[in-house]
């Protein structure tokens, strides 16, 4: 008989602990998982405001594919407080961040990561974009094109602010009044 | 002890484990200082247990959708991941200069910096809220009449002067921008480029290691790209991709429609027998747009900005050339 009148009790006993052991183990999973999943940003920038709104005061932009990590979401879940490592905001030479992102600002999965390491231009516009180089000032005077006015359009994409403030102008983006709220039932 | 007895407190352990597991998964503020010194193995090991653990949790309704809100509204994009990061930013616009002098090359350049500046920040909101918003979107006007646009490597957009006229607000002239855009972020023209050049192009500290092969290529992607325009399954992507930068802007999700169709009848009234081929692409974004916004559950409406496109656009443009 594999379980005689005392083994059970004594297989009871034993394998409390075992269990309990089990259950620290995968509680530390849980909270491991929980506590460190990282968001990105999916947008140019974003701002990253004092409180969980578009009128709080505005204390950093965050730029494209900068990532983050989640400390709590707002009641209507609309906004989610992040910390932002110190190096990612450029421009700030102060300690970590932490504001608040809209939801819909942030994606779970990183975006397709274009392979420069630094992209200038997302803030300083098109005077930081890379020059045309030796093949293609070869290939337009193959052509006997200017290169002129290609340039002059490259310099044309605006800066960071420039964008804010033409999106804002026509209520466009982020500055949406409608801009999705995640109660809408709009998140799919 | 009973067999039953212990039976049923296996069945409670079993329970509380569930339990601190899925209690364990909520993210507080406090546990990030000590998550930091967990190891990068056992971070690996909670994080797929996590996953693991919240599915099961979400799928019984035992734990609410934790992250679910966070992915964007109107879903998620199209970019082909086996394409990714096959050139840098600075090697791709490189192809997509080469594509752009030989449109402008061909059509004709059009300069009005007040005009190129309004349209050049369109084409920059438009990819600032794209899946690949660190790709710089420039736009170039081309000078015809015709109803031309094209989006090159690199995020160059080239529209033509007929096309802007064709539009009545700024949703339309975004739409226009878009769907050329969403050609270039979705790399359908390099893709083309490289079936062309026989492969991926090698570059050295930003230059091509081959610049006749470099220069032959996109001379040929762009008259290829003129005569018979993208295959089917691009124009459709690229309209399906547009529309969701449209609404996700906040532009009149039909503008992409009305503009084409707008086109459509413009060209009908020149000649009103129009090849099938023409035919079929605008059919074929009509469709691809309506099945997006009916997947997105899109607004009815949306910002036509008419005041703005007049002042910044309709006023700058040439009077236009009889043909």
């Amino acid at each position: 008989m594999p379980f005689s009148s005392t083994r059970p009790g004594r297989f009871v006993r034993h394998g409390w602990a075992g269990l309990l052991a089990a259950t620290l183990v995968v509680f530390a999973a849980g909270w491991v998982a929980g506590a460190t999943a990282t968001l990105y940003l999916r947008l140019r920038s974003a701002p990253v405001t004092s409180g969980p709104s578009f009128g709080s005061e505005v204390k950093a932009m965050a730029s494209a594919h900068q990532a983050c990590s989640p400390l709590e979401r707002s009641k209507d879940g609309d906004w989610v407080k992040v910390r932002l490592a110190p190096e990612a905001v450029k421009g700030e030479k102060s300690e970590a961040i932490e504001g608040w992102i809209h939801a819909t600002a942030l994606t779970e999965k990183p975006l397709p990561a274009e392979s420069d390491a630094d992209c200038p231009w997302l803030r300083d516009g098109g005077k930081a974009l890379p020059e045309p180089g030796a093949a293609v000032k070869e290939h337009a005077s193959r052509r006997r094109q200017a290169l002129k006015p290609l340039q002059d359009a490259e310099r044309m994409y605006p800066t960071q602010k420039e964008l804010e403030a033409f999106l804002k102008e026509g209520n466009l983006g982020l500055y949406r009044p409608d801009w999705p709220s995640l109660e809408g039932g709009l998140t799919r | 002890m009973s067999t039953r007895c212990s039976l049923f407190l296996w069945v409670l352990a079993l329970a509380g484990l569930s339990l601190a597991f899925f209690a364990g998964c909520k993210p507080k503020q406090t546990m990030n200082a000590a998550a930091d010194s967990v190891s990068k193995y056992a971070k690996e090991m909670g994080e797929s247990a996590g996953k693991l653990g919240t599915k099961a949790g979400q799928s019984l309704g035992l734990v609410e959708k934790k992250w679910d809100y966070v992915r964007l509204a109107y879903g998620d994009g199209e970019v082909p991941a086996a394409v990714q990061g096959r050139y840098t930013v600075a090697e791709e616009r490189e192809i997509g200069r080469a594509l752009a002098i030989e449109w402008t090359a061909k059509f004709g350049c059009y300069t009005h910096e007040h005009l190129e500046r309004y349209l050049n920040r369109i084409a920059a909101a438009l990819a600032a809220y794209s899946d690949r918003p660190a790709l710089p979107a420039t736009l170039l006007v081309l000078d015809t009449e015709e109803y031309r646009w094209f989006g090159a490597p690199g995020g160059f957009v080239l529209v033509s002067l007929g096309a802007l006229r064709a539009a009545e607000s700024e949703s339309e002239a975004a739409a226009c921008v878009a769907l050329a855009l969403a050609h270039a972020q979705l790399r359908h023209a390099l893709n083309l480029y490289e079936r062309i050049a026989g492969g991926a192009l090698a570059f050295e500290k930003g230059a091509p290691v081959e610049p006749i092969r470099f220069s032959a290529a996109a001379e040929e992607t762009a008259a290829l790209l003129v005569r018979n325009g993208h295959v089917a399954a691009d124009v459709r992507s690229a309209a399906r991709e547009a529309t969701r930068l449209l609404v996700r802007l906040g532009y009149e999700p039909g503008g992409l429609k009305a503009f084409v169709e707008r086109t459509k009848v413009r060209r009908q009234a020149r000649h009103p027998i129009l090849p099938a081929d023409e035919l079929a692409y605008c059919r074929t974004v009509e469709e691809a747009v309506a099945q997006r916004l009916e997947e997105l559950h899109a607004p009815a409406s949306g910002r036509t900005l008419v005041p703005r496109f007049r002042r910044e656009c309709a006023s700058c443009l040439p009077i236009p050339r009889s043909n």
